[in-house]
């Protein structure tokens, strides 16, 4: 158990609840409301921006998309054939998701039938979902596509954080912040990394390998927890390589904006 | 990206800074807790960022490839071409572990994918000749077959882009011999269509040299 599960478990009980998808959908049914919220913050807190960017990507304007959403993340909730139909033996949780999301839309009528479902004001809150702008080099893609990005998206921002938050707690912040100025932030500003001279001075690092060896630390981590998050969502661990080349595979094929 | 604000960074929070913004929105029991995109996101990243993010877990840290399967060449050649060079001294497999000096001539290149290198007429004639050794140095006999026939692939990329970007020929091999090498590539179903133009062209710049050495 790693310290922030220790923590967790200590400062905050309804932590120790979750495990994988699966587990949040079987939960979300659960007689104990605190184990329900957990579970219903996990689904929407991970699958709203798929959901939406996919919506969106098939063509539904902004409020359409939003209440689409809110309506298929209810339907997750409170349909129980939605739920009984989650088979675990067959396929990943993203294709599932996927799968159930396209049968969603084409037994919607209108945006006006999923607000019909819910109470006035609907029934589940999510902030930001109006404010999300679907990426223009996203929006020229199929909705599949827009659905694996976000999905994608979602997933490295789990891990970012939490190899962030593991480091910090660990007492290795500085690992963390040589790492992200050598590896994270040249990906994701398309810039040239922060010489490793430069940074050995600014955090009193005695050697130049010493700070490579901090990287290598760090990518060990990320590793780790990517592929734990990844484990969550697939039938075994040799499935677990597949789905991130499966992604990698998609976004390496280039098209708008790569 | 229009989006990233660095005063509101979601993982590069500051020392004093113990939960990071993301836990906020999991497992807290929030049926509204969603994160804002205002923060800094990889969303809005392009396709291609996404993917070298995610080849960062590809390797377990020592920018080995963790497959725990066998793979084909056509997957582990776009784990290569989609990762960066690995100059992790430390690390067995890093070009200056493999080719026994520090490779500084690569320093420049660092947060480039080796893609990217192959296939810049910018990239320098020095970075090639460095790609071609690292690369001939892996395919050396006893390894994996698909490996062996992904690291030859990116060898003979290298030497083409030398050839069609620098017009200068970085290999022994004789024009003959190069220009046979990248007609078979071009037929190979699992080499992906950048490298089959790149070696289109070279091989049209060893016709043009026939007869050469």
């Amino acid at each position: 158990m790693s310290n922030r599960e220790r923590n967790a478990t200590t400062d905050q009980p309804k932590q120790a609840f979750r495990t994988t998808p699966w587990t949040d959908i079987l939960d979300v049914r659960s007689h104990d409301e605190s184990r329900r919220n957990v579970a219903l913050g996990d689904l929407l807190g991970r699958y709203w921006k798929p959901v939406y960017c996919y919506l969106r990507c098939k063509g539904y304007e902004r409020e359409t998309a939003k209440d689409l959403t809110q309506g298929f993340l209810h339907e997750i909730v409170l349909t129980r054939g939605l739920i009984q139909r989650a088979d675990r033996a067959k396929g990943r949780f993203r294709t599932f998701l996927l799968k159930a999301l396209r049968e969603y839309v084409v037994s919607v009528h209108r945006a006006e039938t999923a607000k019909q479902r819910m109470p006035e004001g609907g029934l589940i809150r999510l902030e930001g979902i109006g404010e999300l702008t679907v990426p223009e080099l996203i929006h020229c893609t199929s909705p599949r596509e827009a659905f694996d990005y976000a999905w994608a998206s979602a997933l490295l921002d789990q891990v970012l954080t939490e190899v962030a938050g593991e480091c910090r707690e660990t007492g290795i912040g500085i690992h963390w912040d040589v790492f992200q100025a050598r590896v994270v932030r040249p990906i994701m500003d398309n810039a040239k990394p922060s010489p490793l001279a430069g940074l050995c001075a600014k955090y009193c690092i005695s050697s130049e390998a010493k700070a490579s060896n901090m990287v290598v630390t760090v990518k060990r981590r990320f590793h780790a927890i990517l592929r734990r998050h990844v484990r969550q969502l697939v039938q075994s661990d040799e499935e677990v390589h597949e789905e991130i080349r499966d992604l990698m595979r998609i976004f390496s094929k280039g098209g708008a904006g790569s | 990206m229009g989006w990233f604000n660095p005063g509101q960074c979601c993982y590069g929070f500051d020392k004093q800074s113990a939960q990071p913004p993301y836990g906020a929105a999991h497992g807290q029991g929030h049926l509204s807790g969603i994160q804002r995109v205002k923060e800094e996101t990889t969303y809005g990243l392009s396709p291609k960022q996404l993917a070298k993010l995610l080849a960062i877990g590809l390797q377990d840290g020592d920018g080995k490839s963790n497959s725990g399967m066998s793979r084909g060449p056509g997957e582990m050649l776009q784990e290569i071409l989609a990762a960066e060079p690995p100059l992790d001294p430390s690390a067995p497999d890093s070009f200056p572990a493999i080719l026994n000096r520090p490779c500084d001539e690569l320093l420049p290149t660092v947060g480039r994918t080796t893609s990217d290198l192959l296939l810049d007429s910018k990239t320098d004639l020095s970075v090639m000749k460095t790609l071609k050794d690292y690369y001939k140095a892996l395919a050396r006999p006893g390894g994996p077959e698909a490996k062996q026939a992904a690291v030859t692939v990116i060898y003979y990329a290298a030497i083409a882009s030398a050839l069609v970007f620098h017009a200068h020929k970085i290999t022994k091999h004789p024009y003959q011999t190069l220009r046979e090498a990248y007609a078979e590539l071009e037929q190979k179903p699992w080499v992906p269509p950048e490298l089959k133009d790149l070696f289109r062209r070279a091989k049209a710049a060893c016709h043009q040299r026939k007869g050469r050495t």
